[in-house]
């Protein structure tokens, strides 16, 4: 069978996975504010996704509309195949929903709110028992189980609602900015979880300001502006230098820096991008080694006192301006 | 983990909502029920050594009887229902409200728990006085029956009144939940001796309606009151691919359909007939200051249902344009039942009803026409009504006063008609011709808002037939 096979035509190349998350052409209008533009993207089966973008440049409102929340002015969203207009109940079995701002009840313990959401959302008895349980062991809440809800850490609070979230076990989860307003230990906590989560092969699309993090928690990284997607791709590329492009290197000197910034003002090819109290931060244009190594030998003839130089990995932050640039120029 | 799977109902606190589970959990340890419960007990306790010490002193009976009935119906017609007041904004400003509309629990569901968290609070507290109903028996001088139905009056009073701010709290502005609230208070309490002294000849006679009357009637009444406070707050909560409006017009029809039984099964029906085309002003004003819908939810479970379906759907569908030919249609049914009853008898009744009509008929031309992209289309329906009354007020005074005779001319505005024909100002013949006025310019309302609803039809089959394909794609 096997040599009937392969001595028979080639057989068709595998269809590519349906996406699980599918945007197209998508628009939102709020009288004469256009939030969201033409979006359009895919999010395959297990992908974590980064979104990033400035204030108001429409994240919000395209993962509102993900999670039936709103209601697109234009244009498709599908989620595990369902079409979030035509069809939000099923759509909202799907998803797991995690807002930037939430609200706590008072006069309730994290048991009970999680109770409570356990049981809205079907779960019966001994099934409600033991996913509560789950949860509260996964987010770590287990110990503060009876306290009041309105009693807890803001660190506290996002465990839970990450635990609200994952109560009934949704296929693609939404998280706006889970990590703002955390403490760096709280920050790498919810780190830790969505890396589990990843592990775990949740679609995962998450939104934040804090650029370094998504670097270190996604694949794919998605870059919106003024409601348009400006940039749609895997992180690592996006962090990898081009060889053409200019090199960046920072520079330790003994003493006062300023014989750097002048010597970097005067030569061809290199400029002064930060002063710091004990060197700078250089660009040296083009970037490629052979080039840079000159540079560098020339830097060094010139009596500068180098303690330490090396080439600065290149930031989330740096690739997104970079881009932003590219565009507005 | 895996999602939830359908299992048989074993636990009793599974058959309950979840929504009731947490307000009951939450509601009981809030500071306003436990204050109120212990301080009603120690009241209560207090009351019963003073009747006992009052008895053996031949004190006046009356007074201890007034503060016990005081004591009761305060937590259970003010504190409770006011509880209930801030129900829905509370989630809606505590950013809670969209996490819980994600769940399985639909916006009827949330409504529906947080309405019968606080009757099973007033249920609590009926069952904590229930001793001290006992001991004043045991004191003598009390019927103990009189006191029992008296008990269950209140405790249906509470839930009345909790449903209709439940049916209010979803209001944004503090200050217009409070206002609405108070007006309801006061207005359940006004408009029955208004109505009684309408139909009956007097207060008096109108609530000696026999028992069996009520008996049949109040318990229905009260339940598609309570189904249409919950219904009206659950639609304002709800995302825009439930449609509440269907369920809200509906019980709009059961109201008529309750009036119409009542027409010719029970005697006092003229009370009857009013107090339902009262009910119904909720469902009238909603379905005149709907926004259009365009989401497939919407129009699909009728499109579905081939020519009938579609039928039904253009007085059943959320919006305006829909809502138009019910208004229509609703208030015709009322007309001729209250014919048919005698109700519209004299040129002061057909007045009263033509006015009644040509407000909303007006309400809804005028806001379609002046305001029709705005949001607030319920505002301005007051305001515009509001506006009407006051202007009829500074008219009746300045035409008694200076004797102008133009009272007549400014009821071709229907809120004014009906200004007027409520206080009484306007002769025989100032009536007549206020009557012909009102009909000229309600019919005119009528005309302009069957036009405008036949223009939007266009955009309702586009928004079927878009249901009906993307049905077909999914």
């Amino acid at each position: 069978m096997n040599t009937l096979e392969s001595a028979g035509p080639s057989q068709p190349p595998p269809l590519p996975p349906e996406p699980v998350v599918s945007v197209r052409n998508l628009e939102r209008r709020f009288d004469s504010v256009h939030a969201v533009r033409g979006v359009s993207f895919d999010i395959q089966r297990g992908q974590v996704v980064g979104f990033i973008g400035a204030n108001g440049a429409g994240k919000t409102t395209t993962m509102r509309m993900m999670a039936t929340l709103e209601i697109p002015t234009a244009g498709r969203i599908r989620i595990c195949g369902y079409d979030v207009v035509n069809h939000p109940t099923e759509v909202r079995r799907h998803i797991g929903w995690m807002p930037d701002s939430y609200g706590t009840y008072g006069c309730v313990t994290v048991h009970e709110y999680l109770d409570f959401y356990a049981r809205a959302f079907g779960f019966r008895k001994q099934e409600r028992e033991q996913r509560v349980a789950e949860v509260m062991e996964f987010t770590d809440l287990a110990p503060i189980a009876d306290r009041m809800m309105d009693k807890l850490s803001k660190g506290m609070a996002q465990r839970l609602c990450l635990g609200r979230t994952l109560l009934h076990d949704p296929e693609v989860m939404i998280l706006d900015e889970p990590a703002a307003g955390l403490d760096p230990k709280a920050r790498l906590e919810f780190k830790h979880l969505v890396r589990l989560l990843a592990g775990e092969g949740k679609t995962i699309f998450i939104s934040s300001h804090i650029l370094s993090e998504l670097s270190e928690m996604c694949d794919t990284l998605l870059f919106i502006d003024a409601g348009k997607i400006i940039h749609y791709g895997a992180a690592d590329t996006l962090l990898e230098h081009d060889t053409k492009s200019a090199a960046i290197v920072d520079v330790q000197v003994a003493g006062d820096p300023a014989l750097l910034a002048d010597w970097a003002k005067l030569s061809p090819g290199v400029e002064l991008i930060e002063i710091r109290k004990d060197g700078a931060r250089l660009s040296f244009d083009p970037g490629d080694p052979e080039t840079l190594s000159i540079q560098l030998r020339r830097m060094l003839d010139a009596g500068i006192p180098v303690v330490d130089f090396h080439r600065s990995s290149r930031r989330l932050e740096d690739a997104f301006v970079e881009i932003l640039t590219g565009l507005q120029s | 983990m895996t999602p939830p799977t359908p299992q048989p109902l074993k636990d009793f606190a599974d058959w309950i909502s979840p929504m009731l589970v947490k307000e009951l959990r939450q509601g009981m340890r809030t500071r306003v029920f436990v204050v109120t419960f212990i301080a009603l007990q120690v009241l209560m306790t207090i009351n019963v050594v003073i009747s006992l010490l009052a008895a053996s002193g031949g004190a006046e009976a009356s007074v201890l009887a007034f503060f016990f009935w005081a004591m009761i119906a305060i937590p259970l017609t003010l504190v409770l229902p006011f509880t209930a007041l801030g129900a829905l904004s509370s989630e809606m400003k505590g950013d809670t409200l969209e996490l819980v509309l994600l769940t399985r629990l639909s916006a009827w569901r949330i409504a529906w728990g947080k309405w019968f968290a606080v009757v099973a609070q007033a249920g609590l507290f009926v069952c904590a006085i229930l001793p001290y109903v006992v001991l004043r028996y045991f004191m003598g001088g009390v019927n103990i029956a009189d006191d029992l139905r008296s008990i269950v009056l209140l405790f249906v009073a509470a839930a009345v009144l909790s449903a209709v701010m439940i049916g209010i709290s979803p209001f944004q502005s503090k200050i217009a939940r409070i206002l609405l609230g108070i007006g309801a208070l006061f207005g359940l309490q006004i408009v029955p001796g208004l109505v009684f002294g309408m139909t009956a000849g007097g207060g008096a006679v109108g609530m000696a309606m026999e028992w069996t009357t009520w008996g049949i009637f109040a318990p229905i009444y009260f339940a598609l009151l309570i189904l249409l406070m919950l219904q009206i707050g659950a639609g304002r909560i709800a995302p825009p691919s439930e449609n509440h409006s269907a369920t809200k017009r509906l019980i709009g029809l059961g109201f008529l359909l309750l009036a119409t039984v009542a027409r010719w099964v029970l005697p006092y029906s003229e009370t009857v007939i009013i107090f339902c085309l009262l009910a119904c002003v909720p469902v009238l004003t909603g379905a005149i200051c709907e926004p259009l819908q365009s989401n497939p939810s919407i129009y699909r479970p009728f499109a579905r249902r081939g020519v009938i379906g579609r039928f039904a759907g253009r007085l059943f569908y959320a919006g305006w344009p829909a809502g138009l030919p019910y208004v229509a249609l609703l208030l015709l049914g009322f007309a001729i039942l209250m014919a048919c009853q005698g109700l519209l008898d004299d040129e002061k009744q057909k007045l009263g009803m033509t006015a009644f009509a040509g407000t909303f008929l007006f309400g809804a031309v005028l806001l379609r026409l002046c305001f029709p992209r705005t949001r607030n289309a319920l505002g301005i329906f007051i305001a515009t009504v509001g506006l009407g009354i006051f202007l009829a007020g500074m008219v009746a005074v300045l035409d008694k006063s200076l004797d102008w005779g133009v009272i007549s001319f400014f009821s071709v505005l229907p809120p004014c008609a009906l200004a007027f024909n409520f206080v009484d100002l306007m002769n025989a013949e100032e009536i007549k011709a206020a009557r012909h006025a009102v009909t000229f310019s309600s019919g005119v309302c009528l005309l302009l808002a069957l036009f405008l609803t036949l223009r939007s039809w266009k955009k309702i089959r586009a928004f079927e037939d878009a249901s009906l394909n993307a049905d077909e794609m999914a």
